[in-house]
């Protein structure tokens, strides 16, 4: 296993809630944490009684809504110089300047849950001016339902969970694209015509 | 705000609809194929949920992992608490909040060898005769 996802889940299971908090918290914001996993470890766990189910499903959630308003908030008070501190990749800035400015609300959404875009659209949304109440909305639902998905898959795997993460990422990851290719057609659609 | 449900109210209700869409089909086809229902209730999802969360026995030690703690092997296994701070000679104070990953190596001992001493104590335990 990812010497990363192996030292993090032992973190969950010596330090749990806290753990819980900062890694996600921190894997929403910036670091390249895989949080789609430890969603679907900590749903397993749950389902083993090590966790609270409900208890992690609202930290998770006020969580990852936290750490994306902390990225909006600080590009919209400190525009580029964020970006430049961070070292987001010159080709994420891109990408998802290009998503958020055509396709917002979607753009959000969908990289709540799939997709290494995520930070990088917080920062985005934040330089460019996207509302406050816009982002909030789409981010808040994008988050709510990237944690159901993933803490309810764990929860049903329950004991086996650790066998089907693999494929489960797979799907989660060729959806993610999918979508991302539809965008990117609809787009050269539109400016064809 | 005003501005924000004019610009993105189709968006919302489409996503709206799509939910409401799924909610309403399911509750339709449960509701005039009771048979299937009860037959998907009863079958193979049901079964495979069960086995999912049933108690785990001396075949699926197996699942045990250098990266789990002493304390989660334990609620897994529904171990006593000490068992294996007995059987191991365990004196580490983080005990059983330490990984046996972090356990081999302040022990100096290999962590797939000392991962394989914790699965045998583990079938032992699992193996003895319930005592009623």
């Amino acid at each position: 296993m990812d010497y990363v996802l192996a030292t993090t889940l032992s973190y969950l299971l010596i330090y749990k809630y806290l753990a819980f908090f900062v890694l996600l918290f921190l894997g929403s914001f910036i670091l390249p944490l895989p949080d789609n996993l430890i969603l679907l470890a900590v749903g397993a766990f749950a389902s083993q009684g090590y966790f609270s189910f409900f208890l992690v499903l609202i930290l998770a959630i006020i969580t990852t809504t936290a750490s994306d308003i902390l990225g909006y908030v600080l590009t919209k008070k400190y525009e580029m110089l964020v970006l430049k501190f961070l070292h987001i990749p010159e080709r994420h800035i891109k990408t998802a300047n290009r998503y958020v400015e055509d396709y917002t609300g979607m753009t959000i959404l969908v990289t709540r849950i799939a997709g290494p875009f995520g930070p990088a659209v917080n920062f985005i949304a934040g330089l460019i001016g996207v509302p406050w109440h816009t982002f909030l909305i789409y981010d808040f639902i994008g988050n709510f339902v990237d944690v159901i998905l993933f803490m309810s898959a764990g929860f049903i795997l329950g004991n086996y969970w650790l066998a089907y993460s693999d494929q489960i990422s797979l799907v989660v990851g060729i959806i993610g694209t999918i979508i991302m290719i539809v965008f990117v057609a609809t787009r050269w659609w539109k400016k064809r015509v | 705000m005003k501005d924000f449900w004019s610009r993105h109210f189709k968006m919302l209700v489409i996503l709206l609809v799509f939910f409401l869409l799924i909610i309403s089909t399911l509750a339709i086809l449960s509701h005039y194929f009771p048979e299937e229902r009860r037959n998907i209730m009863s079958s193979h999802l049901i079964q495979v949920f069960q086995n999912n969360h049933g108690t785990l026995t001396v075949s699926d030690v197996v699942l045990i992992r250098s990266w789990m703690t002493f304390d989660y092997i334990n609620t897994l296994f529904r171990l006593p608490p000490d068992y294996l701070k007995t059987q191991l000679n365990i004196t580490d104070v983080h005990y059983p909040r330490i990984s046996i990953r972090t356990f081999a190596k302040n022990s100096h001992v290999d962590t797939s060898v000392f991962l394989n001493t914790v699965q045998e104590d583990i079938k032992s335990f699992l193996s003895m005769p319930v005592q009623k």
